[in-house]
């Protein structure tokens, strides 16, 4: 498992933490019931606090992309094929949300967005 | 919540200088970084807490018990390091621990002769010999080694190299592993404990300004920047205090919502680090006295 | 507790060497036939004063208190250790005249000294216990600098009075009062020594509870 920590970016590190850990997830690295490090190993090896990895972790567990079970740690859970797909595609849509902010913030117009997603997706 | 250390509404006055109703909490398996110029009152809360002095009013609960009617059952599970050495320094460190470790009831013998090898500790060493970075060690090995399950560190890293620091809080990192432990660390080096505090306790003038989790904090203030002309009435509302210069202006708000909302995207915004927001209020409360 | 008087003893050791010194060089001065009678008591009392001095300053000037009093430990035990501690300062002063005295007797039979007895004993005692009665209350009230003007002040009047109240008696020792008195050194009136006991013991206790009181108050 990777996870790079950026101190110059804007968001709080357990996000960096929860969305490394959630895309290695949805883009099964990490499988059911692989095991993930300890909140306080993981803390201890990133040179974070606990409480920053435990927040990252809790919030995992409520997305249900992990399971803890008290004193053998932290798994990861069995995803619902349907589900996973649901939370992908909720993940496109957050990025997509994003890009129409920025393209507001440009003054984009919808139609110019769209023409640069078809030529976009026809590349791919 | 399983606290390992609560303070509640603690008092005590002395003269000119007055510790209000300070009032700290922290979960057992965490670290807190007490933070606060120099005579805020950091050295007096932890005395308190230790009760080398007396209290005016307030509690204090360690391990869920009170801190003077279980003193010695409490002080049993307590490592404690100050910030000068207050050992006899015309003895070695050998002759030292031997005074020391027949206090403690689990003082593990093995466990402090491998903190001696890890420091590099000279046990036939008399103390005052020892430079200020190997006292500090010292004593972090005295406290290291009787089990304690929460470890009190008043300015344990003034007046050293950031080798040292880093090493220390290295340490800790390793002692915090077990989650039957908890640390209060003070220091006015804010780096310090930026990476490592779970909890930042602020204090200034004898009263808790904040005590809260870390992340909470890097949303509850934002370092603002911009031009002059954005500088209004309205803006200064949401801002603890600005420093301004012939370029434009930088602030600390408490309310970033507002000020984000006010500001939108004609001014920058930073997360603010401890050592910037202690300062600025810090900075705050001397304005206010001058006017 | 144990601990306590153990600490006091590692503190103490390093000053005991000098008190060894300084008996010795009492021994030489005092080989004449007026102070030779006090020579054991005022050696012991000697170095039982400069072994509680060299503690109180060491401790004064490393801030002991805050160290000791983090230690599990109640503040009640740390004044009771105190008392304990002048106890065996009492007995280690004792042993290390004694044994002075004894080579000073074989080695050096030309002084004249004779082997410590259980007067001496009995003085060294009594002149221990007060110095630390009047001066451990001022030691726990102001640390070192004053204990240290106080104990000099005690001192004096502990070192010289005896030489004082000998000559005295030396001189009246025809009067009947001074016989008695005689006597009663000789251990010979039980409920006397009795008395004087007690008075010791309230005296000791008196400044117990006023020492406790201070070092409860106290801050660090």
């Amino acid at each position: 498992m990777r996870i790079i920590l950026s101190n110059a970016s804007p968001d709080p590190i357990y996000e960096q933490i929860r969305r490394q850990i959630q895309g290695h997830i949805l883009k099964g690295e990490l499988q059911a019931g692989d095991a993930l490090p300890s909140i306080r190993s993981l803390a201890q090896q990133l040179q974070i606090s606990v409480i920053t990895t435990k927040r990252a972790y809790d919030e995992l567990e409520r997305d249900g992309f992990i399971e803890t079970v008290s004193g053998k740690g932290s798994f990861v859970a069995e995803q619902n094929p349907d589900l996973l797909r649901e939370k992908r595609m909720s993940l496109i849509e957050n990025r997509m949300a994003e890009i129409v902010k920025e393209s507001a913030l440009l003054g984009l117009g919808l139609e110019e967005l769209q023409q640069m997603l078809e030529l976009l997706y026809k590349e791919v | 919540m399983d606290e390992i250390l609560k303070v509640d509404g603690l008092c005590r006055s002395f003269g000119e200088f007055q510790l209000k109703d300070i009032s700290i909490s922290l979960p057992r398996g965490y670290i807190m970084g007490f933070i606060g110029p120099n005579g805020a009152g950091k050295t007096t809360t932890i005395k308190l807490i230790m009760n080398l002095i007396n209290r005016d009013r307030g509690e204090v609960l360690i391990f869920g018990k009170d801190n003077i009617k279980n003193e010695k059952e409490i002080k049993q599970r307590i490592g404690f390091v100050y910030d000068e050495n207050y050992y006899y320094d015309f003895l070695t460190l050998k002759e030292m621990k031997n005074i020391i470790a027949p206090f403690y009831r689990d003082w593990d013998e093995a466990v402090y002769q491998r903190y001696l090898k890890i420091f590099e500790l000279p046990a036939r060493k008399k103390i005052k010999d020892l430079s200020r970075g190997m006292k500090m060690k010292f004593s972090l090995a005295l406290a290291l080694s009787h089990g304690a399950e929460l470890i009190i560190m008043d300015e344990p890293t003034s007046g050293l190299d950031p080798v040292f620091r880093s090493e220390l809080l290295d340490i800790l990192r390793s002692e915090i592993q077990d989650d039957n432990r908890g640390i209060l660390f003070s220091s006015h080096i804010t780096s310090d404990l930026e990476r490592i505090a779970d909890y930042i306790c602020f204090i200034n003038n004898g009263q808790i300004v904040f005590s809260q989790t870390c992340y909470e904090l890097r949303e509850k203030y934002l370092l603002v920047k911009g031009p002059l002309e954005l500088l209004n009435e309205t803006v200064r509302q949401f801002m603890l205090n600005v420093k301004e210069n012939d370029f434009g202006f930088e602030g600390l708000s408490d309310q970033p919502e507002k000020i984000r909302r006010l500001l939108g995207n004609h001014a920058l915004y930073e997360v603010p680090s401890l050592d910037q927001i202690v300062l600025y209020t810090v900075r705050r409360d001397k304005c206010v006295a001058f006017n | 507790m144990w601990p306590l008087i153990r600490k006091e003893m590692i503190v103490q050791k390093k000053m005991i060497l000098f008190g060894l010194g300084y008996s010795v060089f009492l021994f030489f001065v005092f080989a004449n036939p007026v102070f030779q009678e006090f020579t054991y008591s005022m050696a012991a009392f000697g170095i039982a004063y400069i072994t509680v001095i060299g503690v109180a300053q060491a401790e004064y000037k490393n801030n002991s208190d805050i160290v000791i009093n983090s230690l599990p430990l109640t503040r009640r035990e740390v004044v009771a250790a105190k008392y304990l501690s002048i106890l065996t300062f009492t007995v280690i002063a004792l042993v290390l005249v004694g044994v002075v005295g004894l080579l000073f007797h074989f080695l050096l039979p030309v002084l004249n000294y004779r082997l410590m007895n259980s007067v001496d004993v009995f003085t060294t005692t009594v002149s221990i216990i007060l110095l630390a009665s009047v001066s451990l209350p001022i030691y726990f009230k102001t640390s070192a600098q004053w204990t240290r003007v106080v104990n000099v002040v005690v001192f004096l009047v502990l070192f010289f009075a005896p030489a004082q109240l000998a000559g005295y008696l030396v001189q009246n020792s025809q009067e009947p009062w001074v016989r008695s008195l005689a006597g009663l050194a000789g251990n010979q009136n039980w409920l006397l020594s009795l008395t004087g006991l007690a008075v010791l013991v309230v005296i000791i206790l008196i400044s117990y509870f006023i020492s406790l009181r201070i070092y409860l108050n106290k801050d660090f």
